[in-house]
């Protein structure tokens, strides 16, 4: 074997093992992925008032004047009133949504990943290692063809390319080469490397000594700040020494799938395991800290692991266990061809056999294991039978109140009516295949482009894997060029992976506002409550994740010019209560901290309150009967050294 | 019932052709008002200039009811990429790719661009906005565009010479039947009625109006100033009341219901008169450009049928073989709207079926080149060929006759051939059939589907539930424009709508001030503008808007044309009481200004005074009075020269402070 020959079987062989991308396995990842950022669309937009809008925190204004980063833009920055902010919200929605659907999916997904970088680079101080994760999965999913399975778009491309004239022609089982053939591009290749290099490094970098010894989530767990009730009981009621274990297992856990993302071999084992491990880790890890999107969409980003014998090995079980359904249609009745067109669209596993019954029979029967059956039964034993069938049933269910006995009774007895309105009685124009307007070259360039933005991607994220990696070696550290720079920074695709490394925060901390309303109360506008300025006797606080974050990147010494804005809406909070009575006269910002405790410990430690802010209404005189106003506390600093 | 549909067919419908050409003329315009703001990007539309985008959200926090994408974008580099965006919706919208998508990007990108800095707005903005709003309900890409060619190529798929003859066209949507289209031609028609019914001075009496309105230097364009040196005031007279009333004769002739060829054509040189008044001579941006687009609108449907047909009947002989060759045949039938061009293939020739040709024409000739057979039965091969090919399309004379010139000849013949001797790799690699081996979708049925005349009832609920859908949105814009034109303007009769609340809140939003009353009720008696004196490090004296030595005098009016957005700036900040547009004005000038745009780099300004100028006009026939007024809006005194100019990154406001920061 020459050195060509070699480079040449080693480069069929790489990318044979990874730049394939089933295309069932890309439906599915964006139909996953897509309803995470629909969900995540909509956890922001019940902030939208507060953290997004001219009335909240942070204006669009205030940002525009002190953006956060050298390279900042956002579509959200064009939108101020909260009316306005809701429209923006909701076009992402819809944006998300018709992404979720798979219709015009290049499109929205481009448009998706605007959006989704926009409304991190909005607000971001709340911006956190998940908000990175999903800015960088819907940019790799914008460079894939995502929409070729499960999708409008392939439903409609399938429908232009092919139909069944006749009941005898269902049978057929046209299969278009395009419903199988897996996706080559470098795309494929970089959207899974990126989730082992996630891993990677995030073993790589806790060096520190509290995952050696064993207490990382020891510590993790007293965050009160992040944790989530169940955290409050596992801390309360675990011992350490499991908290110890259940520390190493994690490290464990990250570098086992390290390995098993990148396992050339055996991959219909290994990827398998990869997906369950990343399961388990991720919604534990969800279920007991508020992280935002992080954990969620790690596990969107799992579906992306399956490979072309998954799923044959999934359409071959299902053929066995539905397999085998006889679906006879009245012959000469449009409505039940196109009935079984849809059927037949929607079993992919072929465990529909379709046969043309009597005219004027019923208008569709179903025999599964010699057992015949008709009206609501036949279509129980169909739907069933196709992919996911379980539970579409109960869906439909669902969707349609409970009626659809009445709407399928309906359905056979008004064929004739439903026919003529849709004017099916009259033949089908015959189906023409055309040929794409644009010239093929044209269309090849667009790949070779696509391909060549990819690489520019790809040298943006190596600068970044080298630059933002605490355990990258001094001598590969580097000054990024401008451009490298600006396509991290607008896009926010960062790579620095070490969540709680080397070691996890120990401070917990939260914002108070200790706030005096012009008729002599003590409130904290931000809880509607008296003000809590001790720490030490929380049971988790319960916030969110944009609520949490925010608070703590608030008090850091470069957000100090975000100060002002912070100031501006507790001043205002009487005009959103609608209550004068409820104007603030006066009021201390704090960062409420203390150190969690050590193990074996149960207690905090170091329980203080810093000033940020401290301000009183000016020539402000208090009625008579009220408490006269404290002197102005001392703003300082509430950053410490760990 | 006859009557009615008459009157429905009168007023509710546009020709499509008519439409397809007013998208192409407006999607022109709209290029053309992009190429002027690109000119002042800096200026306008980035942090650098007059007004960050910072400042004017904090400006419009309590007025509110203004949107622009554009206030998401802060530096010039940011805005660059902006503006090309807005350039490819306008190119899109112009040539009709996915029309009606683009339209709808193409009327937000239009009221961003307004709604960025509120002090640039000019009734050319309001105008065209209102104009693009309305269109976008109607079918403008039907006819003329990538669209309609995509869909005739879709719906009609020709294979032989036979079907590149059939002329019969597929239903298509003709027209655009509905509420929008006689929205769109009464807002063509109230603009000028409704400045008209303000121009009540003096000057509209007596027939001064044009000759004092080009005699303010901001608003003139080169022309504009040619006229007024060259015009005499007669002309000028009779001009101006010619303008008045053209503005009013407008819309009652553009809905006169009868003898459309006869009306329109008066409705259109009425409008082409008010149309190109503003487009040539004076510079309000969009807007006299606009009017003059719209009169495609009028063209009307019997016009429009009474073209002439075969005019230059030419016979084309091509390759049956080549996939190229039948792609370019298909092309060229549907850019033959005269129907002048009939196909042969030279399959014909080969099997000796020649009776009607010349002799000449052998079968290796029609095997190495298109064959085209002119109006006088000469038969020409090549780039004569081709020449005569081009002279029988629309508009293709010109083009023709050029590659007809010896020299150009030779050059396209070169080239022809080069293309010719590879016309089936060239059809293979385009993924056309080659080598008379058929492609798949030559499997296809050669006609297109031929749409049934009456619809199911599925398909009228759906045209219908969009027709009451469309009508509704038509009908909220109208109103909007018309509270908008209620509550701007001084008008003898008023709709009532101008007191709503919500559509003044839409007209807002959608940047449709309506300013109808142009030189109402009659145009400045002064000559005014800003002129700036900078004294710099090196004390040269500079005008920084223009980069020229300053001009207190208003002597040379050259200088002070600065385009439609500079003249609407400098008038709202002049009379605008709020000290911060002032403030970012001075921070702008004392940055070197235009001077300092061009070269991407803050000049050194040592001192800088600005003026309000104003300059009586004298009455037509007197001379200069010569006294010149001018009044002081700037003065910084000398400047403290920037000891640390070295770090600033140039490209950011003064307030901007950016820190680089890793936010994980």
């Amino acid at each position: 074997m020459t050195l060509r020959e070699r480079c040449a079987f080693l480069s069929r062989w790489f990318i044979g093992r990874y730049c394939h991308a089933d295309p069932r396995t890309l439906g599915l990842a964006r139909i996953v992925i897509g309803m995470l950022l629909c969900a995540d669309t909509l956890r922001h937009w019940a902030a939208a008032g507060r953290y997004y809008s001219d009335v909240g925190v942070l204006s669009n204004r205030q940002l525009l004047a002190h953006p956060s980063s050298d390279f900042n833009f956002s579509v959200f920055n064009a939108f101020s009133t909260p009316a306005e902010v809701n429209v923006a919200f909701g076009c992402a929605l819809a944006c998300q949504v018709c992404f979720t659907l798979g219709w015009h999916t290049r499109v929205f997904a481009v448009l998706a990943c605007v959006w989704v970088t926009s409304l991190d680079n909005r607000l971001v101080l709340v911006e956190n290692g998940g908000y990175v994760v999903v800015n960088l999965l819907t940019l790799w999913l914008a460079f894939l063809p995502t929409g070729s399975r499960f999708g409008i778009d392939a439903w409609q491309r399938g429908s232009r390319e092919h139909r069944a004239d006749s009941i005898g022609e269902l049978d057929e089982r046209h299969r278009p080469e395009w419903l199988d053939a897996p996706h080559v591009s470098l795309a494929s290749f970089l959207v899974v490397l990126n989730l082992g290099v996630i891993y990677t490094f995030n073993v790589v970098n806790k060096y520190g000594e509290t995952w050696r010894t064993g207490a990382t989530i020891h510590y993790v767990l007293h965050l009160d700040r992040m944790v989530t009730g169940l955290a409050v009981f596992l801390r309360e009621h675990v011992p350490y020494r499991l908290l110890q274990g259940a520390t190493w297992l994690t490290l464990v856990t990250e570098a086992l799938l390290a390995v098993t993302i990148f396992w050339p071999t055996h991959r219909r084992i290994a990827r398998p395991l990869a997906i369950g491990l990343m399961f388990a880790l991720h919604a534990t890890l969800g279920i007991v800290m508020r992280l935002g999107p992080f954990s969620w969409f790690m596990i969107g980003w799992s579906t992306l692991l399956l490979q072309r014998t998954h799923w044959d090995a999934l359409e071959t079980a299902h053929r066995q266990r539905f397999g085998g359904v006889s679906v006879t249609l009245a012959a000469n009745r449009p409505l039940a061809l196109r009935l079984g067109r849809v059927l037949a669209r929607l079993d992919r596993t072929g465990s529909l056999n379709f046969a043309e019954g009597p005219s004027d029979g019923p208008l569709i029967e179903a025999e599964w294991h010699g057992q015949r059956s008709c009206d609501r039964e036949a279509y129980r034993v169909i739907v069933r039978a196709l992919p996911l069938g379980f539970m579409l049933g109960p869906i439909a269910h669902f969707g349609t109140l409970g009626l659809g006995s009445f709407l399928l009774r309906a359905l056979a007895h008004r064929s004739s009516a439903i026919e003529r309105f849709f004017g099916w009685e009259h033949s089908e124009t015959p189906l023409r295949r055309t040929q794409s307007f644009w010239p093929k070259p044209l269309r090849t360039g667009l790949r070779y482009g696509r391909e060549g933005l990819l690489a520019l991607l790809v040298f943006c994220s190596t600068s970044a894997l080298l630059h933002d990696n605490k355990s990258i070696p001094p001598l590969l550290q580097h000054k990024q060029l401008k451009a490298v720079r600006a396509t991290l920074g607008y896009l926010r695709i960062f790579q620095g992976w070490g969540m709680f490394a080397p070691n996890p925060v120990r401070e917990d901390g939260v914002i108070a506002v200790d706030g005096y309303t012009i008729d002599g109360r003590r409130v904290d506008p931000f809880t509607g409550q008296a003000p809590d300025l001790d720490l030490s006797d929380a049971r988790g606080l319960g916030l969110g994740q944009i609520e949490q974050d925010y608070f703590n990147r608030i008090r850091l010494d470069r957000n100090r010019v975000y100060h002002p804005a912070l100031s501006e809406y507790l001043q205002a909070w009487h005009r959103r209560t609608g209550a004068p009575e409820d104007e603030l006269v006066a009021f201390d910002v704090f960062w409420v901290r203390d150190r969690c405790p050590e193990p074996f410990e149960k207690q905090p430690r170091e329980p203080e309150n810093v000033c940020l802010i401290s301000w009183r209404k000016s020539h402000h005189r208090a009625r008579p009967g009220t408490p006269a106003l404290p002197a102005r506390c001392k703003e300082t600093s509430a950053e410490k050294k760990d | 019932m006859k009557v009615l549909r008459l009157l429905g067919q009168r007023f509710f419908r546009i020709d499509a052709r008519s439409l397809g050409l007013f998208r192409i003329l407006f999607g022109c315009v709209l290029l053309i008002d992009l190429k002027e703001r690109w000119a002042w990007l800096p200026a306008f539309y980035s942090n650098d200039g007059v007004l960050p985008n910072h400042v004017h959200l904090f400006q419009l926090r309590e007025s509110g009811r203004v949107f622009s994408a554009f206030h998401a974008f802060s530096l010039r580099d940011e805005t660059f990429v902006a503006f090309c965006v807005t350039f490819a919706f306008y190119g899109f919208f112009t040539l009709g790719w996915h029309t009606r998508l683009f339209s709808v990007a193409s009327a937000v990108a239009l009221v961003s661009l307004a709604g960025r800095n509120i002090l640039t707005n000019s009734i050319g903005d309001s105008a065209a906005i209102a104009l693009l709003l309305i269109g976008v309900f109607l079918p403008l890409g039907a006819r003329f565009s990538l669209d309609s060619l995509r869909h005739s190529f879709a719906s009609c798929d020709e294979h032989s010479p036979a079907a590149l003859n059939d002329r019969t066209r597929p239903a298509t949507v003709e027209t655009g039947p509905g509420l929008a289209g006689l929205v769109l031609v009464l807002v063509v028609g109230l603009i000028p009625l409704a400045a008209a019914l303000q121009q009540k001075g003096g000057a509209w009496a007596r027939g001064d109006a044009l000759y004092y309105a080009l005699r303010s230097d901001r608003w003139l364009s080169a022309m504009g100033e040619f006229v007024r040196n060259k015009a005499s005031l007669r002309t000028l007279t009779v001009w101006t009341k010619l303008l008045r009333g053209c503005e009013f004769a407008i819309l009652p002739l553009a809905l006169i219901p009868v003898g459309r060829r006869f009306v329109r054509p008066a409705a259109m040189l009425a409008l082409g008169m008010v149309g190109a008044t503003f487009a040539l001579c004076f510079n309000y941006g969009p807007y006299g450009w606009s009017l003059l687009a719209a009169l495609a609108l009028l063209v009307p449907e019997e016009t429009w049928n009474a073209r002439r047909t075969g005019t230059y009947p030419i016979r084309v002989i091509y390759d049956e073989d080549c996939g190229m060759c039948l792609w370019l045949a298909r092309l060229l039938k549907r850019l033959d709207v005269r129907g002048n061009v009939s196909f042969l293939g030279n399959g014909t020739v080969e099997r000796g079926e020649t009776a009607d040709l010349p002799e000449s024409i052998t079968s290796a000739m029609v095997q190495r080149s298109i064959v085209v057979i002119d109006p006088k039965g000469r038969v020409h091969t090549d780039a004569l060929a081709m020449s005569h090919v081009f002279r029988a399309l629309p508009f293709g004379s010109w083009l023709g006759h050029a590659v007809a010139l010896p020299g150009l000849r030779h050059a396209v013949a070169a080239l022809y051939h080069r293309v010719a001797a590879r016309r089936l790799d060239i059809s293979v690699a385009c993924g056309l059939g080659a080598c008379g081996l058929p492609d798949k979708s030559s499997e296809n049925d050669e006609r297109g589907s031929t749409n049934s005349s009456v619809f199911p009832p599925a398909t009228r609920l759906q045209k219908g539930a969009r027709g009451v859908l469309t009508t509704v949105l038509v009908g909220f814009v109208f109103a909007t424009f018309l509270a908008a034109t209620d509550a701007n303007n001084n008008l003898p009769v008023r709709s009532g709508l101008g007191t709503r609340g919500t559509l003044l809140g839409a007209a807002s939003y959608l940047r449709i001030s309506a300013p109808w009353g142009l030189w109402a009720p009659e145009p400045a008696m002064h000559n005014e503008t800003l002129v700036t004196v900078a004294t710099m490090r090196d004390d040269r004296e500079l005008d920084v808007l223009n980069g020229a030595p300053p001009d207190p005098e208003l002597a040379i009016p050259r200088r002070h044309r600065l385009g439609p957005l500079w003249a609407a700036y400098v008038e709202n900040v002049h009379a605008s009481d709020n000290p911060t547009f002032r403030q970012e004005l001075r921070r702008y000038l004392t940055r070197g200004g235009r001077v300092s745009d061009e070269q991407n780099q803050p000049t050194g300004v040592n001192k800088l005074q600005a003026f309000w100028v104003s300059a009586p006009i004298p009455a037509p026939g007197e001379p200069a009075s010569g006294l010149v007024e001018r009044v002081e809006l700037l003065d910084t005194g000398n400047l403290p020269r920037p000891s640390h100019a070295g770090n600033v990154e140039f490209g950011r406001g003064s307030l901007l402070r950016r820190e680089p920061r890793s936010e994980k």
